[in-house]
């Protein structure tokens, strides 16, 4: 049942195509017998929504780990921005521009929501230890700075009405929102969502596609994301690639996965006679 | 009838008849519980970066001043021993940081605990090999840190006042609070407390683990090569020392584990609390209650308001 739909057969069909920002070659992982990711590839274009998809345990969040490093493949590469690495380290991934958010809301539930989404701009803030120290003169003027920059992303999420709420006490939608926030915060060439929309209601699901389209139209930010929801996949992705059991099993346009039949046997299973 | 008399209002007798003599108590309970507040600190910071209590943060005090006694006892003059001191306690951050905190991430709490006893005793071996069992005395005046006393004329008796506990709580005040600052409005200070809630949030926007744990073990040190000069000045500098460290575990189940303010508050509350009940209830019992009244005090407390005065509230989501 394993027929894998390589490139370049799944490209997009208008033709125009932009060049690759990210791209996986033959990644594998596993964790002591487990195979979670079995020799996957797939790239991921500057300024596309490019969704991963698949049933529970197929490996993509384990994929998402393993672009912005916190799993190490055993085998394959990863290229970003025409760097090609064996693996990723979370720090550099966060330096170049990769930023995330996780299945289960992880933010600083101490923090307000502004801090959370200051915390966001941690490596853009530059001024040496000493006057951070002091906190006078220019890391003062940068800390006004950046906080003007919060303010904005605060703006664009409709969020000023939590500005200052310790974020534990949030009801998770709003989680979910200020999560986006501080990954945005970051101002990322790539941004990895992890199930934006799972446990949300219908019109939470809403202004969170819009928010996504906002951010991919607007700022240009290219984004992978993992969602359940095939309506929001079909609407929003400009590509989705289909993983079961650690393999790729489907990829391109949302209309030609659609219609795959091994797609369609891995969501619906198959008869077994 | 006696006893309650003895418990409830005698002691109160007292201090409305001996005015001077009840200030006198104050300020060295005050005093104490500023010391109290500042080994508090240094627990403080390392379980709010990292969520492990230190065990050996009353080592690294005897280490600190020890290494201090010792480089000056050297020929080295005392104020560049300090800068020393302060490049040690630095190799140390390092130290642990890479030898003990990084093979360990991602273990459970309690094992990166044991791992702090095992960092104290290897720091008791290697001060005894270095600089040896015997206590020390405190460079105090090469330090230029004042000595003597003044009396102060008060309620028709007078107040003694030794010099060195007032640098004490000066320099411990400013710490306090130049600490406080920095972790409660800086880049750093917010980081710190990003890895404190989220390690794998913490890494996914840009922060270094490594270097937050450097940065507040490094802290933690300068804040016990502080406490040792202070503690040094007022007994020696000696292995027994950090047995007062212990006294800070009461002061952070009073203040709670994660605050800053707690660790004051409470290292006062204890310090006070502490000498008051020595000198006015302490005979009642034949006296020696200074040594454990902190531990009730603090346990009292747990079954109030176990989070600690100032502690963060724990909210789960069922």
């Amino acid at each position: 049942m394993v027929a894998m739909v390589d490139s370049p057969a799944d490209v997009r069909p208008d033709g125009a195509e932009a060049p690759v920002l990210l791209a996986v070659q033959n990644v594998s992982l596993a964790f002591g017998g487990v195979k979670a990711i079995s020799d996957i590839s797939f790239d991921i274009r500057e300024g596309e929504i490019r969704a991963i998809i698949g049933p529970n345990g197929a490996g993509k969040t384990s994929m998402l780990n393993v672009i912005n490093g916190f799993y190490h493949p055993q085998e394959g590469t990863i290229t970003f921005q025409g760097k090609v690495r064996r693996r990723m380290r979370p720090y550099e991934a966060a330096r170049s521009g990769i930023a995330r958010t996780f299945q289960n809301v992880a933010l600083f539930r101490g923090m307000t929501t502004l801090d959370n989404i200051m915390s966001g701009r941690t490596l853009m803030m530059r001024k040496n230890f000493f006057w951070q120290a002091l906190r006078l003169g220019p890391a003062l003027n940068e800390e006004i700075e950046h906080r003007r920059r919060v303010e904005e992303i605060i703006d664009f999420l409709e969020i000023e009405h939590i500005r200052k709420t310790p974020v534990g006490k949030l009801p998770y939608g709003l989680q979910k929102r200020v999560e986006l926030g501080r990954a945005l915060a970051m101002e990322p060439r790539l941004l990895l969502l992890d199930e934006p929309m799972a446990g949300m209601n219908l019109e939470e699901k809403e202004d969170m596609s819009r928010f996504i389209l906002d951010v991919n139209q607007q700022f240009g930010t290219t984004i992978a994301l993992i969602e359940h929801d095939m309506g929001v996949v079909m609407d929003i992705s400009d590509r989705v690639v289909v993983l079961d059991y650690g393999k790729k099993i489907g990829d391109g346009p949302p209309d030609v996965v659609r219609a795959n039949q091994d797609v369609i046997d891995a969501y619906l299973g198959v008869p077994h006679e | 009838m006696e006893t309650l008399y003895l418990v409830l209002i005698d002691p109160f007798v007292q201090m409305v008849q001996a005015p001077d003599f009840f200030l006198q108590v104050l300020w060295e309970g005050f005093v104490s519980g500023v010391l109290y507040a500042l080994i508090a600190l240094g627990f403080v910071l390392i379980f709010k970066a990292s969520g492990v209590l230190n065990f050996a943060q009353g080592i690294m005090v005897v280490f600190a001043a020890l290494s201090l006694v010792g480089l000056t006892a050297l020929g080295v003059p005392a104020l560049l021993s300090l800068v020393l001191c302060i490049g040690i306690m630095f190799v140390l951050a390092v130290g642990v940081e890479r030898m003990v905190l990084r093979p360990l991430v991602n273990q459970p709490d309690i094992i990166l605990f044991m791992a702090t006893i095992g960092l104290t005793y290897f720091l008791i071996g290697l001060g005894e090999l270095i600089f040896g069992g015997e206590p020390k005395t405190m460079v105090t005046e090469q330090l230029l840190l004042p000595t003597g006393s003044s009396d102060l004329d008060v309620m028709g008796g007078f107040l003694i006042l030794q010099h060195i506990d007032i640098a004490a709580a000066v320099i411990a005040i400013v710490m306090v609070a130049a600490l406080g600052f920095f972790f409660s409005k800086t880049r750093i200070g917010r980081a710190l407390r990003a890895v404190a809630d989220d390690h794998q949030a913490a890494l996914s926007v840009g922060i270094s683990l490594n270097q937050i744990w450097v940065i507040v073990w490094f802290a933690a040190g300068i804040v016990a090569l502080v406490t040792g000069i202070m503690w040094g000045a007022r007994s020696d500098v000696s292995f027994a020392l950090q047995i007062v460290a212990f006294k800070a575990l009461p002061v952070i189940i009073l203040g709670g584990l994660t605050s800053i303010p707690g660790a004051i508050v409470g290292g006062l509350v204890i310090g006070i609390g502490e000498k008051l009940g020595e000198i006015y209830w302490g005979p009642l019992v034949g006296g020696g209650i200074e040594s454990w009244l902190a531990y009730i005090i603090a346990l009292a407390f747990l079954l109030v308001r176990p989070q600690g005065l100032f502690g963060e509230r724990i909210i789960e989501r069922i």
